[in-house]
């Protein structure tokens, strides 16, 4: 029996009982900082929606009835961008043919030369029809026929195939497109025995769209100008394979590191969910069992992650964006209701608490890692008596415990800390009265050009509550050395003469650990 | 009235001192706590590990045991480590199981002869001048192995011509034509020096690890002339062995290389690092007639067999830390399953002394989650056994 049909509802009461029932429901489900007005917005979705509710009441569909009350429930902020310059710019692009990453650049900055910049975040409610939504719901029950479909639970199928959207993106009749896509017909599909294969044939399939690392659209687009375009970073790329794999009915994620815990930039992919574990592949790349998140290849450095968020449809009442104050401070980062922490479903991780003093009465404190350039945030820890836990940090990273006033102010609360792999915690103290000699080869830990180039200007910086120079000098052969370097501290080397990157290290035994 | 005015003022005076008084410790107090910028300091901090990703069942006290000794290896993200002793000069049996990939079971890893190949230089007039001076004819020709085509710097392809093959699975050969008159010569003559180098390249991972050189000691040698080593054309029964200089012999028309043409090493490592003769190692031979000069190298790397990385697997060390033995990316079996699942089964003799055994898992594919089909075995790490034990 499939799951998501077991345990089938028989609700016989009147629509007027299924609207009070509805309000209750929403209520209980919207416990959240600004509780009382999410209660309001329930009882404005019961009766705007009051047609699908009666659909299904009447037609004695307990199950869809629950996974519209799933979608009202979480209709919250539900939002897309319009502007005169995003429609000028899609109808633009639209017109070329497998337009290069160059051509849809060029066209956004003509646009956008020509149009004002204005740009309207759009409620999703304002175009929700009770007719849309019906028309999602069935098709979602639809796509759940396959044999795959018998080990989605009734949870999964809500978070993770039922949803009418996957980001901000416009609603659209999305799951019609991809069935008219050769390659997914019934055929093709029958060799498919579960939900690995499944997906993987899927994404065997997403070579069309090509991967680039310096284009995406402005904002979240929808299946029909992703296929249009047919370009995009991992996170679109990713989010192809989410409209094609959920409308077969595999629940299926968008998972990501919003940055790397030792290196600049993040990742998203994609994840099967099943049995309650995420299984994660690169879209459009490796599948399943051949993904490596931190593997980059023989003989270089793994990618750390020190923190793992999902994106879900519904709304996550631990999530910073519910628990702050409006006036509190937020990276934009965290700034969605709908992020998921899921470290913990793919690395070992630690609890980090720390106890601190100080005059600012922040409510939240943040630990930042170090992306090549600055300091950049990746959780968050509620502060409670100067005392702040951040939960479920990876391991083998180095964190600076930081608070977090405005977009560009960061105030550190103490010395960076590296957490090491068995969790054991480490602080940096920096001793600026003993010295030491330092010897350095490299500025960063990647290939060859990341070495210490003779005739070079470098600049060497240690940390001391901000970066304090040791001063610049010119490498005078393949190596730069101070002889008054500082102990137990956190070094920054900066190639003043070319170059980009820029790592964080310690210096051990004489030599450079990088961090 | 005046007194009282006088007592106000004393009140004043007191008054006026003892806010002095506390302006100095306000100001000694945040003197010490922010000399120039603000600053604060945690006074306490902790972790605590979450277990749910974490090993539960090994025993690892660190307690030493004589063989059989096993490591099960049943979660991700872990490195296990186990202590053992051999009271006498063993031979051991070793069974390993982990997981391993190269291009042929992930088709996006890279292929292991990606951006492999051979370098030739030239320095025509011989003037072993300080720079690679495009006017005077120096020349650079690369061919990537598997790429089909040849490319560098200050070239003339007219009439060249190349040709690639596998005369092993650990070796691949390279033969170049390069007519004369692409290299700026009409006519050659028994006599003539230039100035040449030739580089191997090897990129394991697609990658630079490392690279070998004939004559240049150093990567960026190639850019001057000066540490080029030199070619002679003479005719075969010239050829003597006791000399340094490079030596190309005068082909009989319509033959192929002759078993008299002498091959030279590569001797320099001038990028990165070889650990013997099988990971990277190279030579070339020369002949001319007067249509054309005629090139051939052989490179044996053993990388062509290997898998491209090695995610869960097992090892010996001594105490000391050494590497008695290890699985290496040669020499696996298929363990059935996923295509990556693979085994050793192998015998080694130990030194009587003490060891550790060790195992390490990557981020996924283990007992605990498989994220493809688990192999056939069903153990899942390392054990060994000596080699009596294993055979009763």
């Amino acid at each position: 029996m499939n799951n998501l049909f077991r345990g089938k509802i028989i609700i016989q009461a009147r629509q007027y009982a299924i609207y009070f029932l509805t309000v209750i429901g929403l209520h209980g489900l919207s416990s959240c900082y600004n509780g009382s007005s999410r209660s309001n917005q329930a009882e404005l979705y019961n009766k705007k929606y009051a047609g699908a509710i009666a659909q299904y009441h009447d037609a004695k569909d307990s199950l869809k009835l629950k996974a519209l009350r799933f979608i009202l429930a979480n209709l919250d902020d539900q939002f897309y961008f319009r502007s005169n310059w995003l429609d000028a710019y899609k109808n633009s692009i639209q017109s070329i043919n497998k337009p290069s990453t160059t051509q849809l650049a060029g066209k956004l900055d003509s646009i956008k030369r020509i149009y004002p910049a204005t740009i309207n975040k759009v409620s999703d409610t304002s175009v929700l029809t009770n007719t849309f939504l019906i028309r999602n719901i069935d098709e979602a029950f639809r796509s759940v026929n396959f044999k795959w479909s018998k080990d989605v639970s009734f949870t999964d199928f809500c978070e993770y195939v039922l949803p009418y959207k996957i980001g901000n993106e416009k609603p659209d009749y999305w799951r019609q497109l991809v069935w008219e896509q050769s390659y997914l017909n019934l055929d093709s599909l029958a060799r498919c025995d579960d939900a690995f294969s499944a997906t993987a044939y899927v994404n065997n399939h997403l070579n069309w769209m090509k991967g680039t690392l310096n284009y995406d659209y402005p904002t979240d687009i929808g299946y029909r100008e992703l296929k249009s375009i047919a370009t995009g970073s991992c996170y679109s790329i990713s989010r192809v394979a989410l409209f094609e794999m959920r409308s077969l009915g595999l629940p299926v994620a968008i998972d990501y590191t919003p940055s790397w815990g030792n290196r600049s930039e993040g990742h998203y992919w994609a994840a099967l969910i099943q049995n309650g574990k995420p299984y994660p592949l690169d879209a459009a790349g490796p599948n399943i069992g051949f993904y490596k998140i931190e593997y980059k290849g023989m003989d270089r450095i793994p990618y750390k992650i020190s923190k793992v968020f999902r994106q879900t449809f519904s709304i996550q009442k631990n999530s910073l964006q519910q628990l702050r104050h409006p006036a509190d401070a937020c990276p934009p980062v965290f700034e969605s209701s709908r992020i998921k922490d899921v470290t913990d479903q793919y690395i070992p991780v630690s609890d980090i608490k720390l106890r601190y003093h100080s005059a600012f009465k922040e409510r939240f404190a943040y630990l930042f890692t170090f992306n090549d350039k600055t300091w950049t945030p990746c959780y968050w820890g509620v502060i409670d008596d100067h005392v702040v836990t951040f939960k479920n940090m990876g391991r083998d990273i180095l964190y600076l415990p930081a608070l977090y006033l405005n977009s560009n102010e960061i105030i550190p609360l103490g010395d960076p800390f590296i957490v090491y792999k068995d969790g054991t915690v480490k602080q940096l103290k920096v001793n600026t009265k003993k010295r030491q000699p330092l010897k350095i080869t490299r500025k960063y830990p990647e290939d060859e050009t990341n070495k210490i180039k003779k005739g070079d200007l470098y600049e060497t910086l240690f940390w001391d509550n901000g970066w304090k120079s040791l001063g610049a000098k010119v490498a005078t052969a393949n190596e730069l050395t101070y002889n008054n370097a500082p102990m137990n501290a956190l070094f920054l080397v900066k190639d003043l003469t070319e170059g980009k990157q820029e790592r964080i290290f310690t210096y051990e035994n004489e030599s450079q650990v990088w961090w | 009235m005046s007194r009282r005015y006088g007592g106000n003022s004393l009140k004043l005076i007191a008054f006026g001192l003892f806010a002095i008084i506390l302006l100095i410790v306000y100001w000694f107090y945040h003197h010490e706590k922010m000399p120039d910028e603000q600053r604060y300091q945690y006074d306490k901090i902790s972790t605590t590990n979450t277990e749910s990703l974490r090993e539960t069942a090994q025993d690892f006290s660190g307690k030493e045991t004589p063989l059989p000794i096993a490591i099960d290896a049943k979660t991700n993200f872990k490195d296990y480590s186990k202590r053992f002793y051999v009271p006498n000069d063993t031979d051991i049996h070793i069974f390993a199981v982990g997981e391993a990939a190269d291009y042929r079971t992930n088709p996006f890893l890279f292929r292991p002869w990606d951006n492999d190949g051979v370098e030739f230089f030239f320095d025509m007039q011989n003037e072993k001048n300080t720079v690679f001076d495009f006017n005077k004819g120096n020349r650079q020709y690369r061919i990537l192995w598997k790429s089909l085509k040849v490319d560098g710097q200050n070239l003339n392809l007219k009439g060249v011509k190349f040709r690639e093959s596998d005369p092993s699975n650990k070796t691949y050969l390279i033969d170049l034509l390069l007519p004369w008159k692409s290299l700026g010569f009409v006519t050659p003559h028994p006599g003539l020096k230039f100035g040449f180098d030739a580089t191997i390249i090897d990129c394991d991972n697609g990658s630079e690890k490392a690279k070998i050189d004939w004559h240049n000691k150093l990567d960026d040698d190639w850019k001057a002339t000066n540490h080029y080593g030199t070619i002679l054309l003479i005719r075969p029964n010239e050829y003597r062995s006791d000399t340094t200089e490079g030596r190309a012999l005068q082909r009989v028309k319509g033959h192929s290389f002759s078993e008299l043409t002498p091959f030279y090493q590569y001797h320099h490592v001038t990028v990165g690092y070889v650990t013997d003769p099988s990971d990277l190692s190279g030579k070339f031979r020369a002949e001319w007639d007067y249509d054309n000069l005629y090139l051939q190298v052989l490179v044996t790397d053993n990388i062509k067999t290997m898998a491209n990385a090695l995610f869960d697997y097992g090892w010996i060390e001594n105490p000391e830390g050494e590497m008695i033995w290890a699985m290496k990316n040669t020499g696996l079996r298929y363990a059935g399953g996923a295509k990556k699942n693979k085994f050793i089964d192998t015998c080694i003799r130990l030194k009587k002394g003490h060891y550790l055994l060790k195992y390490h898992t990557d981020e996924s594919h283990s007992p605990a989650k498989w994220d493809d089909a688990p192999p056939d075995t069903k153990f899942y790490g390392i054990r060994i056994t000596s080699q009596s034990k294993t055979r009763e």
